[in-house]
């Protein structure tokens, strides 16, 4: 059998094992249906087709684009125009230090200061002075020290009757004096003194025939540039609470110690004394401070935060020493920047905001990373495909269209209708795409088109300024075919003019045409991705190749976020190649002796 | 042959009168964008007159008023005595603008074509001179990635590398920012320097079409008879190649890149746009963008007589180049 073998390099060199082997003695011709395996011509092409190597990777290319394209958005989680946030923290505003210049005043429970009474006692420290008067009322100022005063106001607490030698004291409403006071004030009156003590208070005595008034200083206020903080939020100081810390405190700093103590209401208190600041302590719990005293204002910005004294402390110290970050917590420890600005301090903290995440790196959330509007780059990367993909095969069917109509019109007629249509065709050949394609990017921005009835728009435009080149390659075709005697045969045969041209003549250049096409499909991508990447093709929200890459015109994101544009550009780069690489394949396959 | 070129010159006019036609149309239908702009904005600076007033001043003054074919004929009469008016966005001449920045583009386009062809042809032919070696898949390889890469892509990873990483050149531009107190000699070099990134560009997008063409061509003759019986006659292979089957290939080469000559003069719009060099085509980019029509007009028409030339050479080479078409 070998020197029977086929000599036509096409048929497949070893039968098919299907065939039936015929029986070895019977000798048949050459030619015979059963020895000659024969091809169709498309059959042939496709034998040519797949041994190409590049065009099968090209295919294989294809295939993957097509399916990362229109399967790859059923598949994503996430739509296209899906912005992703994320909590983080940002360094906000935490909190305001001052020092506090002006007087704070805690009034007595039950008394009163008013505002003209305030300023005057104000003017009256700055003078120098011990004592001063506000709309008949004296008032006398105890020093306790630089920057604290008691504020002390005269006032009747009673009136004792002298009547045949005796004493009969009668009090004021509210004053409850202690066991004592009326044998003390028996005997200043006996002894007709000015003015007596007891129990630390003095009590002075006008004589007026029967009638003595005893008035007292009564403290009403404490006027100190210092502030109570307590511990716990919304307790507020009490007037005798803040006296004996400043008192306390004012000791303490006399005595140069570093610690005091004081009692209030039956309670002790231990008071330790900072350079800014003072600790006050609980004696029955040591540990946790009680409150704080001191003259910096630490007020935080939002209203609903508490800031602790021993935060506070902290950030006193911070302050005191000029340092510019201070670290807080003992669990999960937050850094807090300072920085001063003239007399105050502004204190910045870790605050939970919601950011759009933009320009994230690839993570497992988000395999390519998300881009400046903070979407999904895989998932655009899809929905781009798809757009891309779509764009290119609808612009190439459209001129297809026009190009085979007016090129089979045009081959098959001749004449003046030929004529017609390849002026036509020439002009069309001439008109610049590029600069139509701007013109008509910049007219759609300027009219503000929707997003997706551009993306039709842009389909036709493209579609229709593309039609010539086919139109021209068709004719020529069908000129040459015509005069062939397959179509005499065709018109011998009455078949219609239709019949004749798209049955006959058409399909014979269909091998020209998917070539053309294929090389179409890539350039159009091609176009639609610069077209694009301009900003004058498809548009956001709607995803397209090109327009994913418009970022890299930022050089901070051409040089920090490769993963913007990298992808995107690979897709285009990989896609074309593939239809170049299935072009060429099918241009080798339909016309073997060009390269075989 | 006289007869021929006259024949296709009066075709060539002919078609250009339509394409203008055409243009000049589509540019009447657009929405006067420019215009409306520009009365919105005087409207708004409080001149006294409101923006109706000033729409119609501005339709009066650059022409709109009249019937498109009316203004197709009066800018026909005024472009063939080489008037195309003044250009609405830059201000000056169209004509003087253009020759301001034509040079630019032609530096760009003729370094470009010059190492197109300088890199193609030499590697089509010895692409095709070892078909199926490495070397041929290599070529065609690259000439396929040089085809299907697309214009930004490119440049920007030449931004990337050579101005960004490397800092050897600028991102932008065409002149550095101390260029007026160079000597010549530095102004001339630093020119250079702002030139490669594009130049490079053009070339690697544009190099492989010319080397799959040269290679196909080469391959076509070198599977003729008369390179056969050349080889049969006892030829050494240097002058099979060198003598017979490279003036051979040269017809379709020659008939190819006479017809690209005259689009040395078109500018490169994109690569021009995304190095902003100051050619041709970044101004006409910007033109368009802004509306303006005289530009627009004059841009679009240069381009289709440089596309009708373009055709007219390869065809007019075509013949003179092969005697056998000549004597058919």
């Amino acid at each position: 059998m070998p020197q029977d073998k086929p000599d036509r390099d096409q048929m497949s060199a070893t039968p098919a094992p299907s065939t039936p082997n015929p029986p070895p003695q019977e000798t048949i011709a050459l030619d015979d249906e059963r020895r000659v395996k024969v091809l169709s011509p498309s059959m042939l092409v496709f034998r040519r087709f797949i041994r190409n190597r590049l065009a099968i990777l090209g295919v294989a290319i294809l295939l993957v684009m097509t399916f990362f394209s229109v399967v790859g958005p059923f598949i994503s989680p996430y739509r296209q125009d899906q912005v992703f946030t994320h909590d983080d923290l940002v360094y906000a505003d935490f909190a305001g230090i001052m020092v506090n210049d002006t007087f704070r005043y805690t009034v007595k429970e039950g008394a009163s200061l008013s505002p003209g009474a305030r300023a005057q006692l104000t003017q009256a420290v700055n003078r120098g002075l011990d004592h001063f008067a506000y709309r008949g009322v004296g008032y006398d100022l105890t020093r306790i020290h630089d920057e604290a005063y008691a504020v002390t106001q005269n006032a009747i607490c009673g009136y004792a009757l002298l009547f045949a030698g005796r004493v009969i004291p009668s009090y004021e409403e509210g004053f409850e004096p202690a066991a004592g006071f009326e044998d003390a004030l028996k005997e200043a009156v006996d002894a007709r003194a000015e003015e007596f003590t007891f129990e630390n208070a003095t009590y002075d005595l006008a004589y007026d025939d029967r009638e003595v008034a005893i008035t007292v200083a009564a403290p009403v206020a404490l006027a100190s540039y210092n502030v109570v903080n307590f511990a716990t939020a919304g307790q507020k100081t009490s007037f005798a609470f803040s006296l004996a810390a400043e008192q306390a405190l004012a000791a303490a700093r006399e005595a140069g110690e570093s610690e005091g103590s004081f009692t209030v209401e039956g309670r002790d208190y231990r008071i330790v004394v900072d350079e800014a600041e003072a600790m006050i302590y609980e004696a029955a719990s040591p540990d946790d401070a009680f409150a704080s005293l001191s003259k910096y204002i630490v007020q935080p910005v939002m209203p609903d935060v508490f800031i602790e004294p021993e935060f506070k402390e902290a950030l006193l110290t911070a302050v005191e020493e000029g340092e510019s970050e201070l670290v807080w917590g003992e669990e999960d420890p937050i850094v807090y920047r300072i920085r001063r600005e003239n007399l105050r301090w502004n204190v910045r903290g870790p605050r939970k905001s919601q950011l759009v995440s933009y320009y994230m790196s690839p993570s497992w959330e988000h395999w390519v990373g998300t881009d400046g509007n903070g979407m999904d780059l895989l998932t655009r990367l899809m929905y781009g495909g798809r757009i891309s993909l779509s764009i290119g095969f609808v612009v190439v069917l459209i001129s297809l269209l026009i190009g085979v109509t007016m090129g089979g019109i045009s081959g098959y007629f001749g004449g003046w209708v030929d004529m017609l249509i390849m002026r036509a065709v020439d002009v069309f050949y001439c008109i610049p795409t590029w600069p139509i394609l701007i013109i008509f990017g910049s007219v759609m921005d300027t009219y503000r088109v929707n997003p997706y009835v551009r993306l039709v728009y842009l389909m036709m435009i493209l579609g229709f300024l593309s039609w010539a080149g086919i139109a021209r390659l068709v004719r020529g075709q069908i000129l040459s075919l015509r005069e062939q005697e397959f179509m005499v045969a065709a018109e011998a045969s009455g078949l219609s003019v239709y019949r004749r041209i798209f049955k006959h003549l058409v399909p014979n250049v269909i091998p020209q045409l998917i070539i053309i096409a294929t090389g179409t499909l890539g350039s159009t991508i091609l176009t639609e991705s610069t077209l694009s990447f301009l900003g004058l093709g498809v548009k956001y929200p709607i995803a397209s190749w090109g327009n994913i890459i418009t970022a890299v015109s930022d050089v901070n994101v051409m040089t920090n976020y490769l993963f913007v544009w990298v992808p995107a550009s690979l897709c285009i780069v990989i896609t074309v190649l593939g239809f170049n690489f299935v072009g060429d394949g099918l241009r080798d396959a339909f016309d073997p002796k060009m390269k075989r | 042959m006289r007869q021929f070129i006259i024949k296709r010159l009066l075709w060539a006019v002919m078609i250009l009168f339509l394409v203008a036609f055409v243009i000049y149309l589509l540019m009447r239908a657009l929405p006067t964008s420019y215009v409306e702009a520009i009365a919105r904005e005087r409207a708004a600076a409080q001149t006294g007159m409101s923006y109706k007033q000033w729409l119609e001043q501005l339709t009066a003054i650059y022409r709109l008023d009249v019937h498109p074919v009316i203004g197709f004929f009066h800018w026909v009469g005024n472009a063939i005595r080489g008037q195309f008016g003044t250009s609405w966005h830059w201000g000056v001449d169209v004509v003087q603008k253009f020759r301001d920045v034509i040079p630019a583009s032609i530096i760009l386009g003729a370094s470009a074509f010059v190492l197109e062809i300088v890199i193609a042809i030499p590697l089509g032919i010895l692409a095709a001179r070892k078909q199926y070696s490495l070397t041929d898949y290599t070529v065609t390889f690259m000439a396929l990635i040089g085809i299907s890469l697309p214009t930004f892509f490119v440049a920007t990873i030449l931004k990337m590398v050579f101005a960004v990483n490397l800092g050897w050149l600028d991102l932008y531009g065409m002149v550095s920012r101390d260029h007026r107190r160079m000597t010549d000699l530095q102004k001339v070099l630093d020119i250079a320097s702002h030139m490669i990134m594009p130049v490079l560009t053009i070339v690697v997008i544009s190099v492989g079409s010319l080397m799959r063409y040269t290679r196909t061509n080469m391959l076509e003759v070198l599977n003729a008879d008369y390179i056969r019986t050349a080889r049969a006659k006892g030829l050494s292979e240097r002058r099979v190649i060198n003598y017979h089957a490279f003036r051979n290939t040269l017809i379709p080469i020659v008939t190819i890149v006479g017809g690209t000559l005259p689009s040395l003069f078109s500018g490169a719009l994109i690569t021009e746009q995304l190095f902003q060099i100051p050619g041709i085509g970044w101004i006409s980019y910007i033109s368009m963008t802004r509306g303006d029509i005289p530009f627009t007009m004059f841009y679009l028409s240069f381009m289709a007589i440089l596309t009708m030339l373009g055709n007219l050479i390869s065809d007019i080479l075509y013949a003179v180049v092969d005697p056998r078409v000549r004597v058919s």
